[in-house]
């Protein structure tokens, strides 16, 4: 892979994985971490990994429209997204032991440069499933099965909160028509007031 | 001049120091698991790294085998963890990390 493409390619998987984790609107982080989604897929299919890049995409778009549908199209989860905020008390703390661990995996990457591969002295990374892609693909499709199921049971709702969700709904609905409303009166009062001030 | 696994090997560490560093200082739920997302691309750009460019006698195919894994993986943590915090927004109505700590309350005090 030609080392002024990966170059871009790294800035931007750096700058939009930053931006994922120190911006602090959920909105503008998750926009970030799209763009991580997209700058890692493009980085992987420039290295060869084509496979692995078509995965990448169709996984975030997947998981994307998931969390999209339920935390922005649906009304009654859309407060999850609109929480303040928190200022973050142990920033400190958090970007040493950060960077201490990265530091920790950068000697380990430095110390076993000749495993990274088969053919190198030692125990390689790649066989640790005994070159059996097809396991690795097989387990993949059974922790997607464990964890859809997983999901649902957890997200799973009774008949009550299920009434409860669709009176949530609909209160909603009320008040923002009630808001619309509201908004018109009150420009419609304001333009009244200015005729009326141009007339005298 | 050319990238080799030591290029992947460094961008795969950084990514992963930035992903714990939000995991370790994020306080909102939502932000905790896009941090812990950030946090699992890091081992899938490592294995790509080491099975593309390691120019050893590696078979690409295990490699993205173990690769297509850990995506696979990261994307079941991101539905489990959506339906988690759906559920905590539903039962305590926050989205704040650090006030789950409360649902443990009863039972404490049960005990």
């Amino acid at each position: 892979m030609n080392a002024i493409l990966f170059d871009v390619l790294a800035a931007l998987v750096v700058a939009a994985a930053a931006g994922t984790v120190v911006q602090p609107r959920l909105r503008r982080a998750a926009l970030a971490l799209a763009g991580l989604a997209l700058a890692v897929t493009v980085l992987f299919l420039s290295a060869g990994a084509y496979a692995v890049g078509i995965v990448e995409a169709v996984v975030a778009l997947l998981t994307g429209a998931i969390a999209w549908g339920l935390l922005v199209r649906g009304r009654v989860y859309r407060g999850v997204l609109e929480v303040p905020p928190a200022a973050p008390r142990t920033r400190w703390v958090g970007g040493a032991v950060a960077g201490l661990l990265t530091l920790l995996l950068l000697v380990v990457f430095a110390l076993s440069a000749t495993d990274w591969h088969s053919g190198g002295a030692g125990a390689a990374l790649v066989t640790v499933l005994h070159y059996r892609a097809v396991y690795a693909l097989l387990l993949a499709i059974a922790l997607v099965a464990v964890g859809a199921g997983v999901a649902l049971l957890v997200g799973r709702t009774s008949d009550d909160e299920r009434e409860a969700d669709r009176a949530y709904e609909s209160r909603l609905r009320r008040e923002e028509r009630e808001r619309r409303r509201r908004e018109d009166r009150e420009a419609a009062r304001r333009a009244r007031g200015r005729r009326e001030g141009q007339e005298a | 001049m050319t990238a080799g696994p030591g290029h992947f090997a460094l961008l795969s560490s950084l990514v992963f120091g930035l992903g714990l560093f939000g995991v370790l200082t994020r306080r909102d739920a939502a932000g905790l698991l896009m941090s812990m997302l950030v946090l699992f691309t890091a081992p899938v750009i490592a294995l790509v790294g080491f099975a593309h460019e390691g120019g050893g006698s590696a078979v690409p195919p295990t490699g993205d085998a173990l690769a297509v894994f850990a995506v696979v993986a990261a994307a079941t943590e991101a539905v489990a963890g959506i339906a988690l915090l759906l559920l905590l927004w539903r039962r305590i109505g926050s989205g704040d990390a650090s006030e789950f700590d409360d649902i443990a309350a009863p039972s404490d005090a049960e005990a």
